[in-house]
């Protein structure tokens, strides 16, 4: 299933070009971004440590958030999971009966499927990240954390704005901004309710962090009688102190910006006349942290500077991986948390190469945690699936378990080379045939010829 | 010196003109080469699977093998992160952990073994070509080494080593990924390919085998025959390039 | 047992609860940027401030004093033809001097106070005029705080923003403002490092999405 997602992404030429040209900016400017630092390699340690400590003080700090965000009038709900999410973002939309919200980008919101419990309780959903909205338009879902519609080039763009909002034919993104600003003008004027996520929610002040380029987020927190946070208890921050750690290295990871456009401190308390919800979503991260080594994915910032370095996101996109979230973070949490088909295909979207590594600014040590994850993912898969994957891995242990075995597999392995129908399919069963033709045994193994060098009194070369 | 070999399985069943290099290398920088033939297999192919038991049963014999080896040097990036890095996340006991600790310190990939011991001296090694770069990913980033690797090559007399802009980029290659994800794989391989023949190379030089049979795979399945080699060949002045130049 | 009675419990929680800002092995100067460099001066400061500001799309004046801030605001607004200016009046934008003083020298120019209007209502208003308390050097951030949606709306909606700030508030990063920014209740902080902007796109820069397409900031050198 993975491997024909993958091969319709790789055919797809247009999809191919619009994610080499854009990931390759969004590289360098990352790159320039790093060397604006006295020390990146210290920056990055810091918030690390910061991240470390206060994902191990999670239960005292969301307890604390708690506190600072109900005394300032925060309404403070908890949702298990994603389908008590759902709920209770029904529930705050009847009883405040809405009919109309605008949406600004927010990951949590896509994983627990916000939009679709809205409009189950009737009220109309605009996407106003402009990315976020081309995507709704198209019927789609976002494919990279900071920039949703990266796998589009501009024409596509144009062409769903044309056929789903309207717009007069253009390929210019000036042109498309205007038009889709100006239809959201209106809706963020008309909406009782504004949908957002939360970058942090600092425990010791009760404030939220809302970081942007465009506006939209703090047009819909301004302007709105309503407004609903849901954000994932892994979001909690300990301190202003902290919050300005991770700050100073999200955009620099995200976009390669020294800093975005706007960062908001929402205080706890409401605006004059305002309402607000914060809905703290579960849905798995207590169980990544109660994971042993999976618990450091909690110390994840949501910059997506992961995905901007990954060759294998590169080449297939945030849809591949099957779900909400994508690249090496998606790979590594998606055998702990409740991901569907990504469970088990997720993580093999890696070849453990490690670019991943070097660039998370909370240092976690992704490629070891995804390879560590593969062995969850095994014991999800389907029967057949993991029995007959068990069964290499045994027969594998076996013949390299013992030197007689050994060499007697590799003995096997020349016999079957001989015939060539069998080993062609073989070979085309592991997938080396075709466009890499697989290698053939050596005559005689290394350790032979070793041996009889030795004994001649030189290396034969 | 006496330095124990330890031989990548895909070295030993597939390319054994790397081991005969690496020896050979070893040797001409004064080295007293072993080679135990009780070793098999780090355990790194069903540790990358996500099959645990069976890599940890694999480490036991490896710890067991080397336990009285002195220094063990091998070709290979990720054959040595595994015993380096990985043996620390299986199942061991606590004498195997403890082995473990010792043995990882004696442990080493071949460049950053030179390199380390200033063992250049007598090795001077002469290849007139002009070689496109891969570093492989292990070998970059865990054992081995961006510094180790440009030097051992600096000191081969003649060469011309080139690298494209993705000289740091995975080739695709990732151990199982290749077998999983195929189609993938060899697309991500087709890109290094493409980025390193570009700059017109005589000769492709890798740092782990399996990265090279993946290369070479491609390139003999599209018919180009640019050779794609261990860098320890090239130390061991072992290769001929295509057009058959050798200084 | 102790004579007297002591809250133990109170204590320790209390202690507790300080360590939000505990000793870690990092410290702010870990996320450092090279510039501003670790002594940097007035000058120094500025010199930096004023490169992030380019390249961020900011407008920048540096004005002498009080009169010349007035004068300088104005000739803006008159330059781009406005009609209307929102002003939030908190900080300096609040202080007797400025507000008399634009009013001054606008006289044909409606001032609205953002913090007694409905937000809508600061859609017509071409020019939003703010004070910012800090001005992060590093970045080239503008902290602005209010407390009403009025007051963060004059940010926001006009096309035109105009930041005014003094020269001593001037502060290297994130890290001084996180040190001394206000935590009065009810505060919003929001800092603005220049004109709206998205490039959801193909990576293709676009100005002015959901706020202004121009930000400039007024600089007073003699506070």
């Amino acid at each position: 299933m993975l491997a024909a997602v993958v091969a319709e992404k790789l055919r797809d030429e247009r999809l191919q070009a619009a994610l080499r040209k854009s990931l390759a900016t969004v590289r360098e400017r990352m790159a320039k971004a790093r060397e604006r630092f006295e020390d990146f390699a210290e920056a990055r340690t810091c918030v690390a440590t910061v991240r470390q400590g206060s994902v191990g003080r999670l239960r005292q700090n969301l307890e604390a958030l708690e506190q600072s965000l109900q005394a300032g009038g925060t309404k403070v709900l908890w949702a298990a999971d994603a389908q008590e999410a759902r709920f209770r973002l029904a529930e705050i939309a009847r009883a405040h009966k809405v009919l109309r919200c605008v949406a600004s980008k927010t990951m949590v919101g896509e994983e627990v499927g916000a939009e679709k419990a809205l409009r189950s309780a009737g009220v109309n959903v605009v996407q106003t990240d402009l990315g976020e909205r081309i995507v709704q338009l198209a019927g789609q879902k976002p494919s990279h954390i900071t920039a949703p519609c990266l796998h589009l080039d501009a024409q596509q763009c144009g062409s769903i704005l044309e056929r789903a909002a309207g717009m007069p034919r253009t390929a210019d993104p000036e042109e498309m901004c205007r038009f889709v600003s100006r239809t959201l003008r209106d809706a963020f004027a008309t909406s009782d309710m504004a949908l957002s996520g939360a970058n942090m929610a600092i425990a010791q002040t009760g404030e939220l962090v809302i970081v942007e380029n465009e506006g939209n987020g703090r047009s819909g927190y301004t302007l709105c009688p309503l407004h609903v946070v849901v954000t994932g208890i892994d979001k909690v921050v300990s301190s202003r102190r902290e919050a300005a750690a991770v700050l100073g290295l999200l955009a620099p990871s995200a976009t390669g910006q020294d800093v975005t456009v706007y960062t908001s401190f929402l205080a706890p308390e409401p605006l004059p006349g305002q309402t607000r919800y914060v809905i703290l979503v579960d849905n798995g991260r207590s169980a990544v942290f109660a994971s042993g080594p999976h618990r450091e994915l909690l110390r994840c910032i949501r910059c997506g500077g992961c995905l901007n370095v990954c060759p294998v996101y590169e080449r297939v996109s945030g849809h591949a991986y099957l779900w909400t979230y994508s690249g090496p973070i998606g790979a590594a949490l998606a055998p702990f948390m409740p991901s569907g088909d990504a469970a088990t295909a997720a993580p093999d979207l890696c070849t453990l190469c490690g670019a991943c590594d070097d660039v998370c600014p909370a240092k976690i040590p992704l490629s070891r945690l995804i390879a560590l994850g593969r062995s969850a993912a095994n014991a999800a898969r389907p029967v057949e699936e993991r029995t007959h994957l068990a069964r290499l891995a045994r027969w594998f242990g076996r013949a390299m378990g013992s030197g007689g075995a050994y060499g007697l597999s590799h003995l096997g392995h020349r016999i079957l080379a001989r015939l060539r129908g069998r080993m062609a399919r073989v070979e085309s069963a592991v997938g080396w045939s075709g466009d890499r033709l697989a290698p053939r045994p050596a005559r005689r193994l290394f350790r032979s010829m070793f041996r009889a060098g030795r004994r001649r009194g030189r290396l034969p070369l | 010196m006496r330095v124990s070999l330890f031989v990548p399985c895909l070295v030993d069943r597939f390319l054994p003109e790397i081991g005969l290099a690496c020896a050979k290398v070893l040797e001409e920088v004064g080295c007293s080469v072993e080679l135990d033939r009780r070793q098999t297999c780090c355990g790194q192919p069903p540790f990358n699977a996500g099959f645990p038991a069976e890599a940890t049963h694999l480490a036991r014999r490896m710890l067991s093998v080397f336990k009285d080896a002195g220094v063990v040097v091998a070709p290979s990036g990720s054959c040595v992160a595994m015993v380096r890095d990985a043996f620390g996340d299986l199942d061991l006991t606590e004498t195997e952990f403890a082995a473990w600790k010792r043995l990882r310190e004696r442990t080493f990939e071949l460049s950053e073994f030179l390199v380390a011991n200033g063992l250049h001296v007598r090795l001077r090694p002469r290849f007139k070509a002009r070689v496109a770069v891969h570093r492989t990913c292990h070998h970059l980033r865990h054992a081995g080494g961006e510094g180790p690797l440009s030097e051992v090559l600096a000191r081969v007399d003649g060469m011309e080593p080139v690298e494209s802009a993705e000289a740091r980029e995975c080739c695709g290659f990732g151990g199982v990924f290749s077998m999983k994800l195929p189609e993938l794989s060899v697309a991500m391989g087709k890109r290094r390919l493409d980025g390193m023949l570009a700059l017109g190379p005589d000769v492709i030089a890798l740092a782990d085998a399996g990265c090279i049979l993946h290369l070479r795979g491609i390139a003999s399945a599209a018919g180009i025959d640019v050779p794609v080699v261990h860098y320890a060949q090239l130390l061991s002045d072992t290769v001929l390039p295509a057009g058959g130049r050798r200084g | 047992m102790t004579k007297q009675e002591r809250d133990s419990r109170g204590e320790i929680l209390a202690r507790l609860a300080s360590a939000f800002d505990a000793q870690t092995p990092c410290t702010d100067a870990s996320v450092r940027r090279k510039e501003p460099s670790r002594d940097a001066d007035r000058d120094a400061l500025l010199n930096v401030l004023k490169g992030r500001l380019e390249e961020n799309r900011t407008g920048f004046h540096l004005v002498s004093d009080r009169k010349a801030l007035l004068e300088a605001l104005a000739n803006r607004v008159y330059f781009e033809r406005a009609a209307s200016v929102a002003v939030d009046a908190g900080g300096m934008a609040g202080e007797p001097w400025f507000l008399d003083g634009l009013r001054v020298l606008l006289p044909g120019v409606e001032l609205v106070k953002a913090a007694d209007v409905s937000p809508g209502e600061l859609e017509r208003c071409e020019v939003g005029v703010t004070a910012a308390s800090s001005v992060l050097a590093a970045t080239g951030a503008m902290a602005l705080s209010a407390s009403t949606a009025g007051g963060l709306a004059a940010s926001l909606l006009p096309r035109i923003h105009y930041v005014v700030a003094r020269q001593s508030d001037v502060v290297q990063g994130l890290a001084t403002w996180t040190a001394t920014a206000s935590r009065e209740k009810g505060l919003y902080h929001v800092h603005v490092s220049g004109p709206s902007r998205t490039a959801d796109i193909e990576k293709k820069l676009v100005y002015g999405v959901h706020g202004p397409w121009k930000v400039s900031l007024f600089l007073l050198q003699s506070e």
